[in-house]
């Protein structure tokens, strides 16, 4: 019997993982673990640029071998994932059922999960911020060093640093910026008093790349390739660290779709459906730790349960901006380039670092032309001709707004013969009329700013609610001692003995700033929570 | 499905070139593999424009207003993806900086978009 199965190879699932193993514990960690099959041998390690002027084969990758990177129709969450990519969402349809009108989130059955296509972008959140979560601050910023050390952080300690890397030491130097970003930022140290005076604050953002070597990942080769391979593993994939856990002992069980658990007699049994013969099989542990994500560790609390009550679910409302830099007309960005969103545009306007929005800014070259091209409302032949001239002119902001339980955001899971599951997945999502004059209010903010910063908005563009690939809150964090379907602050699982959930499950409230960090860090917590747990 | 005469007629009017062998497969295979099915005015449209060239350029710019998701505008944008993804034609796809010439390659290009949907408005009427 296991002391350990945990459930996920996502950034929860491996750093729960880490933290479990160099404690010596006997530990399977199990999931669909989805590889890209197809990609990952076929792009050779060279630039961008260059692989465009001199690969033949470019179009196998670029667009894909079923031209799966040639998108059309409405655009919907997960829509901007490369042929590469596209692997994080196989199979979800047809092995994680799913339905609503007003939803429509990314679930991931991959190696690696959400992780394996994560931006990279690190953010240290606010006493405030894990108060409202139901975080304990002081765990989560230990942790926060404990994480940056293993998976490698370049930032720097600018006017972003905040809402970053606020007091994270192990962390390398900042990775170059591109000609976008040295310009915005340019633009924001000439109008800095106006725009912090206003609530604004900008600045390179924390990535999890490095700028130097780390063992045996390389530093950031500057390939503007990110959309498309991990060449160097210079960005951190939570499957690295799932890599480096095999070696040192760590079951891992691939094909292995969690269908649900029991827990009897101190001992926790998991039953999944093996993917490749498609038969279900079980085995034990002592402690069984969730890291499905938020949605996936909903289900099977759901299943195993045999409950079709609802759940709340949080999701950071979400829009992008594409924008005009104006004074990158006429300039072609041809140089070397890391490829990351580099730069963010914070807005607080109390100055509390709480309640903050949250602007990440993305330039456009390695997501090709003809996407592009696609959005202006112009034939396509002059199109090509304007935008081939823009392109280095547009700046993408991603904006995220701080999120909360509402009576109309929830999930639940109905039974469904025609499923591969036996049930489905139902959610209902709403903003409140509050909630949506708030998003306005503050995007006419953003707007605003952008124009200062020299950013024209051409429009905004609204994906849908779970576009932002943010969940949590379906479990939420309490101090109560009995509650059904609760987490307490340590991770537990407050209906069961053995049971925690290590991803973001328990998070009451969402910051704007991304999540992964911190979740990655409670993902620490709770593993270390769960050795000092009784049985 | 002529994919010859049809990948040649869209290649030239976006880039002003015919295709090779490989492209004109990869138009092909594309077709089938995104299922690119026109419908009764569709097809209407389309016949028009394979035996009227010069009007494949007015009509994608009235279709980018009236039907932006219709087949016809699928076909000539996966020609487009095509050609991006091609050694021979990446110089017209890469980002290029602009001086007082190119402003007024760009103003052109501008102005003949302007024409193109105004054209295209009157012409799809009589089709």
């Amino acid at each position: 019997m296991y002391d350990y199965i945990i459930v996920g190879s996502g950034p929860t699932g491996a750093q729960a993982a880490q933290t479990l193993v160099e404690a010596g514990l006997k530990v399977l960690m199990m999931d669909a673990g989805i590889k890209d099959e197809t990609y990952r041998d076929l792009i050779p390690k060279k630039d961008f640029i260059t692989l465009r002027e001199q690969d033949e084969k470019q179009h196998e990758y670029f667009l894909g071998k079923n031209f799966e990177g040639i998108p059309w129709g409405k655009i919907k969450v997960g829509s901007q994932l490369t042929p590469p990519r596209k692997f994080l969402v196989q199979h979800v349809d047809r092995l994680l059922p799913f339905h609503s009108e007003s939803f429509s989130p990314m679930e991931s059955l991959a190696y690696g999960g959400l992780g394996s296509g994560w931006g990279t972008g690190c953010h240290v959140f606010s006493n405030a911020d894990l108060d409202e979560i139901g975080l304990n601050k002081n765990d989560i910023h230990q942790a926060y060093e404990v994480v940056a050390k293993r998976i490698g952080i370049s930032g720097e300690k600018d006017d972003a640093n905040p809402y970053c890397l606020g007091n994270i030491q192990s962390h390398q130097g900042a990775l170059e910026l591109e000609e976008n970003g040295k310009n915005f930022l340019s633009n924001y140290t000439r109008k800095k008093s106006e725009l912090n005076s206003k609530g604004f604050y900008a600045g390179k953002l924390a990535l999890a790349v490095l700028s130097e070597d780390k063992e045996d990942r390389k530093k950031a080769a500057y390939d503007d390739m990110n959309f498309w391979s991990d060449a160097g593993e210079s960005a951190y994939r939570p499957w690295i660290t799932v890599e480096a856990l095999k070696k040192k002992g760590m079951e891992y069980k691939g094909s292995s779709l969690l269908l649900s658990y029991e827990e009897k007699d101190g001992t926790v049994t998991v039953r999944f459906l093996n993917l490749e013969t498609q038969t279900e099989e079980t085995d034990s542990c002592k402690k069984l730790i969730l890291a499905c994500g938020t949605l996936g560790t909903a289900r099977i609390i759901l299943r195993s349960n045999k409950s079709e009550r609802t759940l709340p679910i949080l999701s950071n409302p979400y829009c992008y901006m594409p924008c005009l830099q104006v004074s990158m007309l006429g300039k072609a960005a041809m140089g070397k380039r890391a490829g990351f969103g580099q730069i963010g545009l914070f807005y607080d306007p109390q100055k509390t670092n709480f309640d903050t929005g949250m602007g990440a800014l993305f330039s456009y070259r390695a997501l090709l032309l003809f996407k592009l091209i696609k959005e202006s409302p112009l034939n396509y032949s002059d199109g090509r001709i304007l935008m081939q001239y823009l392109q280095s002119s547009f700046l993408i902001a991603g904006i995220h707004h701080p999120e909360r339980a509402g009576k109309n955001k929830f999930i639940q899971l109905i039974n469904d013969a025609n499923t591969i599951s036996g049930d489905r997945l139902h959610a209902r999502y709403e903003l409140s009329e509050s909630e949506r004059s708030l998003i306005q209010m503050r995007e006419k903010k953003y707007k605003w700013a952008l124009k200062k910063l020299g950013c024209i908005p051409l429009k905004t563009i609204y994906p849908g609610n779970g576009a932002s690939i943010h969940y949590g809150g379906t479990l939420p964090f309490t101090n109560a001692k009995e509650e059904a379907f609760s987490l307490s602050p340590t991770g537990k699982l407050l209906n069961a003995k053995n049971i925690f959930v290590a991803d973001g499950s328990g998070f009451r409230y969402l910051p704007a700033k991304g999540l992964t960090l911190t979740l990655m860090a409670n993902a620490h917590c709770v593993a270390k929570n769960s050795l000092q747990a009784n049985d | 499905m002529d994919a010859r005469r049809e990948a040649n007629l869209i290649s030239k009017y976006l880039i002003g070139c015919e295709v090779n062998e490989k492209e004109i497969e990869l138009y092909s295979t594309a077709m089938k593999k995104l299922e690119v099915n026109l419908n009764e005015r569709e097809i209407k449209i389309w016949n028009f424009i394979l035996n009227n060239a010069w009007s494949l350029g007015s009509l994608d710019a009235v279709l980018a207003f009236k039907n932006p998701e219709g087949a016809i505008r699928k076909k000539i944008f996966v020609m487009l993806a095509v050609l991006e993804a091609n050694t021979m034609h990446t110089k017209k796809f890469l980002p290029i900086g602009f001086g007082f010439f190119s402003t007024l390659t760009i103003l052109w290009a501008g102005m003949r978009s302007i024409f193109r949907f105004l054209f295209g408005s009157i012409l799809i009427k009589f089709i």
